[in-house]
């Protein structure tokens, strides 16, 4: 009887074990594979935490200038935190913070214009935040994260494409990069102004190309 | 048309005429010599400016937001859309200023000093502003009552072109800080207070000819501004609310003293008497009004002048350059 028990739960093993392998486990269980789940339990190497460095991150964004040209800006002095394993077993998750009193379009009248209620409302509304959720594996290095961005206290989800583009060594230890770029439509978070009045002053577009850099946190002894 | 051209019209050109068509019968007839109705009137007409500016660029929602949920609405309160509500408060109690104050001649004072009061202490209380404080409070509500009693010692008789100037100052000052949606609301109450002078020297100058054409011995002089506290009252208070909440959300650091003297510009007639030889005093309503012309061409002069040194002062990208790298 004891002797029978033990080669059931042997067979069980082994089932279970192949059905991992192959991939054919149920519908449910496989939505939640390593495509979408947040940070797989099973990586190979433990997720590391990045800070970012607030001189080498920053995100610049484009907006459609009367139907003409396009107009860039940027967000200096990101910070945050980036989770990543370095072998890349598993998507990055991201919880970025940028401020916009550090905008910076090199024009301080349009960077002030930029601050005031009729666009971010710093007064308000001081920080811009994202804050990943899940994420799906494009190819080496490459992803769409999902995740929550709060612009203006307006929260929505959106889809970020993002690239680990190197991991390096600097001084102070290892240093990992990414590359993330998405749209958004601004009116979504309340800002309207020169959308439709002024009609057309200013694009409802915003494409955002956001680059961080951060140390790799050394393990602890 | 162009855009800019019908963005002009909508948020500021049309305002002003609604503003306009509302006090037309306080202005000119047949309501002007009916005082209670023509001081409410008037001061009802300019917070519907700025109530029709605000809707035009936001619709209702931030309003209503304000007293109820909102289905399917994500959007935050923002705390200058404040503004917007207390325009519409203000100009409801014009008219509570004005029937109060319809009563016997005694109890006149009392109820305009009354009313002053408790309307800057209302404005201090229900405005919203970043950095909101007791301070700022208190502040809000002193210049509230100063700009209450400027209106109404100094600018009586040139009421409507000193508010043209304090709003259109405070619109100036609103676009120079980058706030692009107060800027133009101070712009179409600005506008809204020009279109109502002159509907109010119109009907002056109509009533000063049927008293004449009635066969007075001497036709009755005839103001060209509504008596009572009820309008200086509603200006002075919604001018200081304005000038706090336009300091507030400055991101470019225009001194506060630039925003305070916008609201307080009606005083400029009381230096303009005490500058200009008693023997022209005669033509007061002339030399009241160019009095605040000068001082706010002066505010904006000073403040050019203000923002040329700053400027100045600013190192270029090439002296920048030179700094962090050494030259």
């Amino acid at each position: 009887m004891k002797h029978r028990a033990a080669l059931a739960l042997s067979v069980l093993s082994f089932a279970s074990l192949g059905i991992a392998s192959f991939g054919i486990a149920s519908p449910a269980a496989s939505a939640l594979s390593a495509q979408d789940a947040p940070a797989p339990a099973s990586a190979a190497v433990a997720p590391s935490t990045v800070t970012l460095d607030p001189v080498h991150s920053m995100a610049v964004f484009r907006v459609q200038h009367l139907g003409a040209g396009f107009f860039w800006g940027r967000f200096n002095e990101l910070t945050g935190t980036v989770q990543w394993p370095l072998d890349d077993s598993a998507a990055p998750m991201f919880d970025v913070v940028a401020e916009v009193s550090k905008v910076d379009t090199g024009s301080a009248k349009l960077d002030g214009n930029l601050q005031g209620p009729s666009f971010f409302n710093q007064a308000e509304f001081p920080t811009i935040a994202f804050k990943s959720k899940s994420a799906k594996k494009l190819g080496d290095r490459r992803y769409t994260v999902v995740g929550d961005l709060t612009l203006r206290g307006v929260t929505k989800s959106i889809e970020v494409d993002c690239t680990v583009t190197g991991v390096g060594k600097g001084p102070t230890g290892q240093k990992v990069g990414f590359e993330c770029v998405f749209t958004i439509l601004r009116a979504d978070y309340g800002m309207k102004w020169g959308i439709d009045a002024p009609k057309g002053a200013l694009g409802n577009e915003v494409k955002m190309v956001i680059a961080l850099e951060g140390d790799v946190a050394k393990p602890k002894e | 048309m162009s855009e800019i051209a019908q963005y002009i019209l909508g948020v500021i050109v049309i305002p002003a005429v609604i503003a306009a068509v509302i006090a037309l019968p306080f202005a000119v007839r047949p309501l002007r010599e009916r005082r209670v109705l023509a001081e409410a009137g008037v001061a009802c007409a300019l917070m519907a400016a700025f109530v029709a500016s605000f809707t035009t660029e936001l619709g209702w929602t931030p309003i209503v937001r304000q007293f109820v949920a909102i289905e399917g609405d994500d959007a935050p309160f923002e705390k200058w859309h404040r503004l917007a509500t207390i325009a519409i408060g203000l100009g409801a109690v014009a008219w509570l200023i004005a029937v109060a104050r319809s009563g016997g001649e005694g109890s006149r004072a009392t109820v305009g000093i009354g009313a002053g009061l408790a309307v800057a202490a209302a404005v201090a209380m229900l405005a919203r502003f970043p950095g909101e404080s007791i301070e700022m409070r208190l502040v809000l509500g002193g210049l509230a009552v100063a700009g209450m009693f400027g209106f109404i010692a100094y600018a009586r008789s040139v009421m409507l072109w000193a508010a043209w100037l304090v709003f259109g100052t405070l619109a100036f000052l609103m676009g120079e800080s980058g706030n692009a949606y107060l800027a133009v609301m101070s712009g179409a109450m600005s506008a809204a207070s020009f279109a109502v002078a002159v509907l109010l020297w119109i009907g002056a100058r109509a009533g000063a000819k049927t008293t004449a054409d009635a066969g007075a011995a001497k036709p009755r002089a005839v103001d060209a501004s509504p008596r009572g506290v009820a309008a200086p009252i509603v200006l002075g208070a919604f001018a200081a609310v304005l000038a706090v909440s336009g300091h507030a959300y400055d991101q470019t650091e225009i001194p506060s003293g630039y925003w305070y003297a916008a609201a307080l510009l009606p005083y400029m007639v009381l230096l303009g008497e005490i500058f200009i030889r008693p023997s022209v005093m005669r033509r007061r309503t002339l030399l009241a009004f160019l009095a605040l012309f000068v001082g706010a061409g002066a505010l904006v002069g000073i403040y050019a002048m203000w923002r040329a040194s700053e400027t100045a002062a600013v190192p270029s990208n090439d002296q920048e350059m030179l700094d962090s790298y050494g030259s």
